[in-house]
C-alpha cells in the first residue's frame, strides 16, 4: 500500500512534468514559427518600402517602370557591387531606363539617392541576417535535443503554422522553411559558390 | 532543469524517508506518517516546479540585464537647510545629557518559569555639534544628484549649538563645510542659463548581448593583434568629479588613438553637451572614435574589432557597449577628416544615419565644432554629427533606437534569443539547492502540525 502511494506519487510527478514539457516546447515551437512569419513578410515588405523611397528621393513623380523597379532590386541586393558614383554602372543603368525628363532631377539628387541606396542595401542585409538568425534559434530549438527532436518531429514541427508569402501564394511547414532560407544572391555569388572560384572585382566603367 | 528536478524530486523524497525514520526513533511526539509522506511527496512533486521556474526567470533576468549610459541636462542646484536640535534631523551629533532608564530583563528556566527584574540603565541624547546642517543637490534631466549631504555651515565655530562643546578635528574634516566648489559652478552654469551635461549608468535588457549563440554579434579576430599595438581604447568609464559622490556625473566619451591634440578638453566638452541633448530627446549615446590614420592601415578589420572588444563581457561585463550606443570611427590625415566608419549598438536599425555619417564626415576639418557641433540645451548648431543624428538636413537619417522585446512598437524584436539563454551549471545548482531546501520545508511542517496532533489516539502506522 505504501509503496503503492509513493509510486502514485512520483507518477503524479513524472506525467506532470511530462505533459507541462510538452505543452512548453508546443507552445514556444508555434511562437517562434508566427515570429518567423511576421520576419519573413517584414523582410519583402522593406524591399517594396525601398522602391517607392526611391522614387521619393530622386524627386521625380512616378513613372516607375518595371525595368527601373529591376534595377533598384538588384542594387539593394548587392548587383552593383562596384559603387554607385555619377559615373557608375547603377546610374547608367537608372538612366537607361529613366524617362529623359528625369535625368537632370536624377542628376542633382545622385549623392543622396547614393546614400539611400547604400543604407537600404544595409538596412537589408541586416534584416535577412535577422529573418537567418531566427531560422538558426528554430532549427536549433528543434533539433539539438534528442527527446525534443523526437517529440517535437511526432507533432509535425515545422507545422502548418509555419507559412511563407510570396505575393498570393503561400507554402507552409518544411516548405516554408525552405522557402525562409532562400537568401538572395547575385549571379557572380552564386557561380562562385557552384564553382569555387571568384574573379577579383571590377570598378564598373558607364555604360554607354 | 529536467534532470535537475528530477535530482531534487528524488533528494526530497529520500531526505523525507531518512527523517521519517529518524523521528520514528525518537520518543519526542513530532513524527511523519506514511500518509504525512505520501502527502508531502506529491506536495513536492507539484510545487517544486514552480519554485524552480520562478528561480530560473529570476536568473535569466539578471543575465539579460545590462547597463547603459543616460544623458542630461543639469535643471537647477538646490540647497537644503536642515535646523538642528536635540535628538533632532541632524547627522553630525555626539551623546550628551545622560538620563536614567529602568530596563525590565526577563529570563525562562529549565522548567519553564520566568522571572524578571528591573535595573537602571544610563541612556544619552544625541546633540547636534551645530544650530543648522547644509545639504546640496543638483537636480538634472535624469534626476537628483547628491553632491554632499550634512555639512556644518560657513565658520561652524560661529554656529556651534552648544557654547560649551568644540567640534572635534575629525568631524570637521568628514562632514566638510561651507557651499562645495562643484555645487557653485553647478549653480553658476545654470544660473546663467548655460546648464552642464551630465551622464548616468542605468540597466536595460538585452537579448542579444546575453546570447551565446546568435550570428548578430559582432565577432573579430584581430582584438589581441590591436590591443597588443596598444590601438583599442577602452570604454568610457565613469568619471567623478563629486567628491565622496558614489554616482557617476560625467564621462569621456571621445577616444584617441594615436593622437594627442591639446584642446582634448574641448572635445570631451563638446561630446558630452552633445549627448546630454542626444540622450535627453533621442535617448542616444555617441562614442567618438578619432585616430591617427597612419595608425590604421585597414579600417574595417579595425572597426569590426573595436566594436567587438566593447562588446566583448569579458572586458567590460555588464558594461559593454549597449544598445543605444551609436559608435563613430574618423581617422585624421593631417588636419582632415579622411575615413569613417560608424554603427550602433544594435545589429538592425538607422542604416540610413549610418550611411550618412560615413559619407557626411568626409573632408571636414579636425575641429570639434565642426564634426560634432556645439549644442546647447536650447539651440541646434552647425555640427555635422549633430546634423545627422537629429535628421536636420535628411529626416531620414534621425536616430531611432531599437527595441528589444518591440510589444509596444508591434514588430518581432528580438525576444525569440530569450529561449536559448541558458544558465551555467554555477545557477542551475543555486536552483535544486534552493527548491531542495523548500522542498525541506514540507517535511518540517508535516513533523510539527501533521496527523498525529489531529488524530493523537493514532500512532505511526
Amino acid at each position: 500500500m505504501i509503496i503503492l502511494g509513493v509510486i502514485a506519487a512520483l507518477g503524479i510527478g513524472i506525467v506532470f512534468a511530462f505533459v507541462s514539457w510538452l505543452m512548453g516546447m508546443y507552445s514556444t515551437t508555434v511562437t517562434m514559427e508566427r515570429q518567423l512569419n511576421s520576419q519573413y513578410l517584414s523582410n519583402q515588405n522593406y524591399l517594396s518600402t525601398y522602391i517607392s523611397g526611391f522614387y521619393e528621393q530622386s524627386g521625380v513623380l512616378v513613372a516607375q517602370s518595371d525595368q527601373l523597379d529591376r534595377i533598384l532590386t538588384d542594387a539593394v541586393k548587392g548587383r552593383y557591387d562596384g559603387g554607385f558614383s555619377a559615373d557608375g554602372a547603377l546610374f547608367s543603368a537608372v538612366v537607361e531606363a529613366y524617362p529623359e525628363a528625369s535625368t537632370t532631377a536624377l542628376l542633382q539628387n545622385w549623392s543622396k539617392i547614393q546614400d539611400y541606396i547604400v543604407s537600404q542595401r544595409e538596412g537589408y542585409k541586416n534584416i535577412q541576417d535577422k529573418l537567418l538568425d531566427m531560422l538558426r534559434n528554430y532549427d536549433t530549438y528543434r533539433t539539438a535535443e534528442p527527446l525534443r527532436a523526437i517529440a517535437l518531429s511526432i507533432m509535425g514541427f515545422p507545422s502548418k503554422n509555419l507559412e511563407a508569402r510570396l505575393g498570393t501564394t503561400m507554402t507552409t511547414g518544411e516548405v516554408a522553411r525552405n522557402q525562409m532560407y532562400l537568401i538572395v544572391l547575385t549571379k557572380d555569388a552564386i557561380k562562385a559558390y557552384e564553382s569555387g572560384v571568384m574573379d577579383p572585382l571590377k570598378v564598373p566603367t558607364p555604360t554607354k | 532543469m529536467i534532470i535537475a528536478y528530477i535530482l531534487v524530486i528524488l533528494c526530497s523524497a529520500l531526505s523525507g524517508w531518512l527523517v521519517k525514520l529518524y523521528l520514528d526513533a525518537q520518543p519526542e511526539e513530532q513524527k511523519i506518517t506514511w500518509t504525512e509522506y505520501i502527502f508531502g511527496l506529491v506536495i513536492i512533486v507539484l510545487v517544486t516546479p514552480l519554485v524552480m521556474y520562478g528561480m530560473r526567470n529570476h536568473f535569466i533576468q539578471q543575465k539579460t540585464t545590462f547597463n547603459e549610459w543616460w544623458n542630461g541636462w543639469e535643471v537647477s542646484a538646490t540647497r537644503q537647510t536642515i535646523a538642528c536640535e536635540r535628538d533632532g534631523p541632524c547627522r553630525r551629533t555626539y551623546s550628551c545629557d545622560p538620563y536614567i532608564v529602568m530596563v525590565q530583563h526577563c529570563t525562562t528556566d529549565e522548567d519553564g518559569d520566568t522571572s524578571c527584574t528591573t535595573t537602571p540603565e544610563t541612556r544619552y541624547h544625541s546633540c547636534p555639534y551645530v544650530t543648522e546642517e547644509w545639504s546640496f543637490y543638483i537636480e538634472t534631466t535624469l534626476g537628483r544628484f547628491t553632491v554632499s549631504e550634512n555639512r556644518f555651515p560657513n565658520s561652524p565655530d560661529q554656529h556651534i549649538w552648544r557654547s560649551d562643546n568644540q567640534i572635534p578635528a575629525d568631524v570637521l574634516s568628514s562632514a566638510g563645510q561651507g557651499i562645495p566648489a562643484f555645487w557653485q559652478e553647478a549653480s553658476d552654469r545654470v544660473a546663467s542659463g548655460n546648464p552642464g551635461p551630465v551622464t548616468k549608468r542605468m540597466q536595460y535588457k538585452n537579448y542579444i548581448l546575453a546570447s551565446e549563440h546568435t550570428i548578430l554579434k559582432q565577432y573579430a579576430e584581430d582584438i589581441d593583434a590591436f590591443k597588443s599595438a596598444g590601438l583599442l581604447p577602452n570604454l568610457a568609464m565613469s568619471t567623478l568629479p563629486i567628491p565622496d559622490c558614489q554616482e557617476s556625473y560625467l564621462a569621456n566619451k571621445v577616444y584617441f588613438v594615436g593622437l594627442n591634440p591639446q584642446n582634448q578638453q574641448e572635445w570631451f566638452d563638446s561630446i558630452g553637451r552633445l549627448n546630454a541633448e542626444f540622450g535627453s530627446e533621442l535617448q542616444g549615446d555617441v562614442h567618438l572614435v578619432i585616430a591617427d590614420s597612419k595608425a590604421i592601415e585597414n579600417i574595417d578589420r579595425y572597426f569590426f574589432a573595436l566594436k567587438a572588444y566593447w562588446q566583448n563581457p569579458e572586458a567590460f561585463g555588464k558594461n559593454m557597449l549597449s544598445k543605444n550606443a551609436v559608435l563613430i570611427l574618423v581617422t585624421i590625415d593631417g588636419d582632415k577628416v579622411d575615413r569613417v566608419r560608424a554603427s550602433t549598438g544594435m545589429p538592425v536599425g538607422n542604416e540610413a544615419m549610418v550611411t550618412a555619417l560615413r559619407s557626411r564626415l568626409v573632408g571636414l576639418s579636425f575641429d570639434s565644432k565642426v564634426i560634432i557641433g556645439t549644442v546647447t540645451s536650447k539651440n541646434h548648431s552647425t555640427g555635422v554629427i549633430e546634423s545627422v543624428l537629429w535628421g536636420l538636413d535628411d529626416k531620414s537619417t534621425r536616430f531611432q533606437r531599437v527595441c528589444m522585446d518591440c510589444i509596444e512598437e508591434g514588430g518581432v524584436g528580438f525576444s525569440y534569443l530569450k529561449k536559448e539563454i541558458t544558465l551555467d551549471n554555477g545557477d542551475i545548482a543555486i536552483i535544486a539547492i534552493i527548491a531542495f531546501v523548500v522542498s525541506m520545508l514540507v517535511w518540517v511542517a508535516f513533523a510539527f502540525i501533521g496527523e498525529q496532533y489531529a488524530y493523537p489516539w493514532r500512532d505511526s502506522y
